[in-house]
C-alpha cells in the first residue's frame, strides 16, 4: 500500500459522524409509517394464445394445399444429371422443385400471419423497457 | 454477509419492522458519515439518510442476495444524495458558511489538513465518491462498481486518476 493510500484510510478514520437520537427517532418514525411496496410482477410471457397459433397453422396448410392443387406437377427427372462437384448450379425460383416452392409459400404465409403479433410484441417490450427505466429512475 | 444478517433480511422481507430496525441500527452511522462527506449541508445528509432507509424498506423485496446488503444500501444512498445539493456545488440560496460544512464538522482536528478536504476540492464528484467507497468504506472495486452503477473498469480508471491527481495536489501543497 502506498503512502497516499495509507493516508486516505488514516484520515478517513478521523472523520466521525454519528446520528443523533433525534435523527434516529425520525428515521424509525418514518419507517413505521412506510409500507413495503408490492413486489414487482413477473413479466408475462409474450406468447400468442394457442388458438391463434393453431388458426395460423391451419390457414398456412390450406394455402399450401391450394398452391399444390393449382400448379401442374412438374415431371420428375428420371435421374439427376451428373454435375461436376466444383461447378455451382443456380436455380431460378420458377424452376425450383415443388416441395421447395411449398416451403417458400409456407414461410411467406407464416411471416404474414405472425407479423402483427411480432409488431405488437415489440411494442409491448418497448413499453415494458420504458416503464422499467422510469421505475428505476423514480427509485 | 453474516448469517445473522441473512436472517434479519429474511425476517424484514417477511414484514418484520423489528428486524429491519436492527439493520438500520447497524448501518446508520456509516451511511450518515458517507452522506455527510458528500452533501452540502447537514440537513441534506439527514434527509438523504431517512429517504435511504425508507426506500430500502419499501423495496426490500427487490434486494438481490447475491449483492452485499451494504452495497445495496450505499447504492440507494447515492441516488438520494445525488438528488440534493452536493458539497462541491455552490449553494444558490444560502451564503456559504464554513461552519455548516458537514465534512469539516466531522473531522477530528489534529492540526493537519485532512486529505479528504483536498480530495473533495480537487477531484471530480465521481472520482471522490469512488475513492471514498474504496478507501474509507473498505469496499472492493466490484462493490464500488455496483454501488455506483458503473463498470469495474470504469472504477479502476477513476480510482487511478483520482489517486494520481491527489498525489500531485499533495506535492504542490507540501512544496508551498
Amino acid at each position: 500500500m502506498t503512502e497516499l493510500e495509507e493516508r486516505l484510510r488514516r484520515d478517513a478514520a478521523k472523520i466521525r459522524a454519528e446520528t443523533t437520537p433525534e435523527l434516529r427517532a425520525r428515521v424509525q418514525a418514518s419507517l413505521q409509517a412506510a409500507e413495503p411496496a408490492a413486489p414487482r410482477r413477473r413479466r408475462p410471457a409474450l406468447v400468442p394464445p394457442p388458438r391463434l397459433l393453431g388458426g395460423a397453422a391451419l390457414a398456412a396448410a390450406v394455402a399450401v394445399a391450394g398452391v399444390l392443387a393449382l400448379r401442374p406437377e412438374a415431371p420428375a427427372p428420371e435421374s439427376w444429371p451428373a454435375t461436376p462437384t466444383a461447378q455451382t448450379q443456380t436455380s431460378l425460383p420458377g424452376t425450383l422443385p415443388t416441395a421447395l416452392q411449398a416451403d417458400f409459400v409456407l414461410l411467406e404465409l407464416e411471416q404474414r400471419a405472425t407479423q402483427p403479433l411480432t409488431e405488437e410484441q415489440e411494442r409491448l417490450e418497448a413499453d415494458l423497457r420504458r416503464l422499467e427505466e422510469e421505475l428505476r429512475r423514480a427509485f | 454477509m453474516t448469517s445473522s444478517e441473512d436472517e434479519l433480511i429474511a425476517a424484514a422481507k417477511a414484514g418484520s419492522h423489528a428486524a429491519f430496525a436492527v439493520l438500520v441500527e447497524r448501518y446508520q452511522d456509516g451511511l450518515y458519515r458517507f452522506l455527510c462527506v458528500r452533501c452540502a449541508r447537514v440537513c441534506d445528509a439527514e434527509d438523504a439518510l431517512q429517504d435511504t432507509f425508507v426506500g430500502a424498506w419499501r423495496y426490500l423485496a427487490s434486494y438481490d442476495p447475491r449483492w452485499r446488503f451494504s452495497t445495496w444500501l450505499y447504492r440507494i444512498a447515492l441516488r438520494h444524495a445525488a438528488a440534493r445539493p452536493a458539497a462541491w456545488e455552490p449553494l444558490a440560496a444560502e451564503p456559504a458558511d464554513p461552519a455548516a460544512d458537514p465534512l469539516a464538522d466531522c473531522i477530528a482536528d489534529d492540526g493537519r489538513r485532512n486529505i479528504w478536504l483536498t480530495a473533495r476540492q480537487r477531484l471530480t464528484p465521481d472520482g471522490y465518491t469512488a475513492l471514498w467507497l474504496h478507501y474509507a468504506e473498505d469496499m472492493a472495486v466490484r462493490d464500488v462498481a455496483r454501488a455506483m452503477e458503473r463498470s469495474v473498469s470504469w472504477v479502476k480508471v477513476n480510482l487511478f486518476r483520482a489517486r494520481r491527481r491527489l498525489a500531485r495536489e499533495l506535492e504542490t501543497e507540501d512544496g508551498e
